[in-house]
């Protein structure tokens, strides 16, 4: 598998570590603990494309959001992360 | 209270495994490296660049040659720069660029080895993930990458190919090179 760095160009997925699904967004402080529960524990498994944070650790150390279909791991996009 | 002498990060590692007839191995000495990242007014950045060094630094993982450094592109706005000056050179690259970036001297974390002859290139494609042919890695491109879980900052000089690696793991480089290279007869210049 290659993943495209926006920085860096096409590279082996050797040089990248995981982190998973893009779309939990932290709850604000005053969130009650099932809000707290889902964006810890809850995760979506889709079949199909889907959006998940990669750290291009041994190179240019940006994080990314890969849209990567889960079905063949084909990778469909890379971006930078929004800070 | 202990003396400490410059060694460079190479120092006794470097022994020729044969005739230096398929590539070569060298350590170039009185190196200096730091590292650069450009504050936010990045226009005063890229104009004190042009000021002080006669260079565009454009973002991308690209190398940047001027007479006296060596600008690698490794980062979003971050750059390593290598060049002549030793122990100095960061220091005279912090007061150049002094309130438009910010300057870290890496002189002692990194150790530069210079990789030349006809199978330089034969030799890195057995731990660099990164097709270094000439099709899909340009005159002037970097790669940061690794070799056998070491990092290492790869681009190119006349027949061959400069790395810059952790300085605390030459030892290891040097297993795995001197091995790897082994069958085209490493030579050490
Ligand atoms: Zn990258």
């Amino acid at each position: 598998m290659r993943i495209p760095c926006p920085f860096c160009g096409p590279r082996d997925l050797s040089e990248f570590a995981y982190l998973g699904d893009a779309a939990p967004v932290r709850p604000a402080e005053t969130s009650d603990a099932t809000a707290v529960f889902d964006y810890v524990y809850l995760r979506a498994n889709p079949a199909g494309p889907h959006r998940e944070r990669w750290y291009h650790a041994s190179g240019c150390r940006l994080w990314l959001t890969v849209t990567r279909d889960t079905r063949t791991h084909e990778v469909l996009f890379a971006e930078e992360a929004a800070p | 209270m202990v003396d400490l002498a410059a060694r460079s990060a190479f120092d006794g590692l470097l022994l020729p495994i044969g005739t230096g007839q398929g590539v070569t191995v060298h350590e170039p000495a009185g190196l200096g490296v730091a590292t650069i990242l450009a504050g936010p007014d990045r226009a005063a950045f890229a104009a004190r660049v042009r000021d002080m060094f006669a260079a565009t630094l454009s973002s991308g993982s690209m190398h940047i040659a001027t007479p006296a450094i060596s600008f690698l592109g490794t980062s979003r706005n971050v750059w390593l720069a290598v060049g002549a000056g030793g122990s100095t050179f960061a220091a005279d690259l912090a007061r150049s660029l002094a309130g438009v970036g910010e300057v870290a001297d890496q002189s002692g974390a990194y150790g530069i080895l210079d990789l030349t002859g006809p199978n330089a290139m034969a030799v890195l494609a057995k731990g660099l993930p990164i097709d270094l042919d000439s099709s899909a890695f340009a005159e002037d491109a970097v790669a940061v990458s690794h070799i056998e879980h070491i990092g290492v900052i790869v681009w190119r000089i006349p027949g061959g190919f400069r790395l810059a690696t952790p300085r605390s793991s030459a030892a290891s480089f040097w297993h795995w090179l001197s091995a790897s290279a082994a069958e085209y007869e490493l030579g050490v210049a």
